[in-house]
């Protein structure tokens, strides 16, 4: 079934708009999940809440992506479960994600202002549209997706550590760009 | 945990859905050098396919065919064969008729097996379940690096990080985590094996 038809059926408050759901993109939403939780039963929760986040939520919203639009509603879930749970336990896969990320954050030396997740996004995005298709698919796989470096590697066909090197450098052109905008975080 | 990164992790979050779908539909151009491991990776699959069917065919002594008669037994040293033919030295066979896993484990019916480490002991009701990660170089690995293993008999004691051998039908569901509810067995391995 295609997005719109999908859209559709939760707009007609039809309750097989989340078993269609879950038929198109159940598998895309687990391992999304489970790349920032590495916690099945933690990742089926919040699955299921992000389900019901979509029923909740559409209408009024009527995203041109459904896949985007539940990826992002499962990450915010995700990453709000494991900050509850941060101190009781150590997460493998939102750890190691964070822990990347901070290479990111510019040096601030030349700061002219500080932004909000909003227009960090819009800075970022706007770095990425100027990145070759590949590196741009890689930074949203590896930082929006989750997904691991050895699993992208074997996708590449490059080895894990050929390709820790290239997300290395990605970030740190990131930073750059960050800091040539003169903003910081 | 680092707000900063985390501040990123959020709005990584709100970038543009085109963004987002262009990524999840790219296919990766492959370096050259992979496809020589995909041929011998495919070249080793043809081979163990052929071994397993090879160890598939029905064992039989020498050239004596079967009974023409569809209700005979299958041949065996115990029963005089229709034709006539010679058995003498011939091994016992096993059985002609189809067995259940459960029946006949060693039987007719192939098992695989495979090394993983324990991930997380799922709470699944009446059936023992266990979230597991296959080894590297185990060949279900290529199927998902998280597999929720059923087993409808007994499960050992289990704690998260045990080393595991896991025996099964060879049939595993294509979800993520990937799942194989014919477990035959789960067997808790020693770090040195």
């Amino acid at each position: 079934m295609e997005d719109v038809q999908i859209i559709d059926l939760y707009w007609l408050r039809d309750e097989r708009a989340i078993g269609e759901t879950d038929a198109k993109y159940g598998s895309f939403c687990h391992k999304l999940a489970m790349n920032i939780l590495h916690s099945f039963q933690d990742s089926e929760e919040c699955v299921s809440d992000a389900y019901g986040r979509c029923w909740d939520t559409m209408p009024p919203q009527r995203p041109g992506s459904l896949r985007a639009y539940l990826g992002a509603i499962l990450r915010n879930l995700s990453i709000s479960r494991y900050r509850a749970a941060h101190a009781q336990k150590r997460f493998g896969g939102a750890e190691v994600l964070l822990s990347e990320l901070q290479d990111c954050v510019p040096a601030p030396d030349n700061v002219q202002r500080s932004v909000e997740a909003e227009e960090l996004g819009r800075l970022i995005a706007r770095w990425l549209q100027k990145l070759e298709r590949e590196d741009r698919a890689l930074f949203v796989r590896r930082y929006w997706n989750g997904d691991g470096v050895k699993e992208l590697a074997g996708e590449l066909g490059v080895r894990p550590n050929a390709l820790t090197k290239r997300l290395l450098r990605l970030r740190e052109a990131l930073r750059r760009e960050l800091e040539r905008e003169g903003v910081s975080v | 945990m680092n707000p900063k990164a985390e501040l990123f992790f959020d709005a990584i979050t709100l970038l543009p859905e085109e963004l987002v779908e262009e990524a999840q539909d790219y296919t990766f151009r492959k370096s050259r050098s992979a496809w020589k491991k995909v041929g011998s990776l495919a070249a080793c699959m043809a081979l163990v396919v052929s071994l397993g069917l090879l160890a598939a065919l029905p064992r039989g002594c020498g050239g004596a065919a079967p009974a023409a008669d569809n209700n005979a037994p299958a041949a065996s040293c115990d029963t005089a064969p229709a034709d006539g033919a010679d058995l003498e030295g011939c091994s016992p066979q096993e059985p002609a008729a189809p067995q259940t896993p459960e029946a006949s484990p060693s039987g007719g019916t192939e098992t695989f097996r495979f090394t993983a480490r324990v991930v997380e002991i799922l709470d699944a009701g009446d059936l023992p379940s266990v979230l597991v990660e296959p080894l590297e170089g185990e060949d279900e690995r290529n199927s998902a690096d998280r597999i929720v293993v059923t087993v409808k008999g007994e499960m050992p004691v289990l704690a998260e990080g045990d080393l595991v051998r896991i025996t099964y039908d060879g049939t595993i569901q294509e979800t993520y985590p990937a799942g194989i509810t014919g477990a035959v067995s789960i067997e808790k391995l020693e770090e040195s094996e």
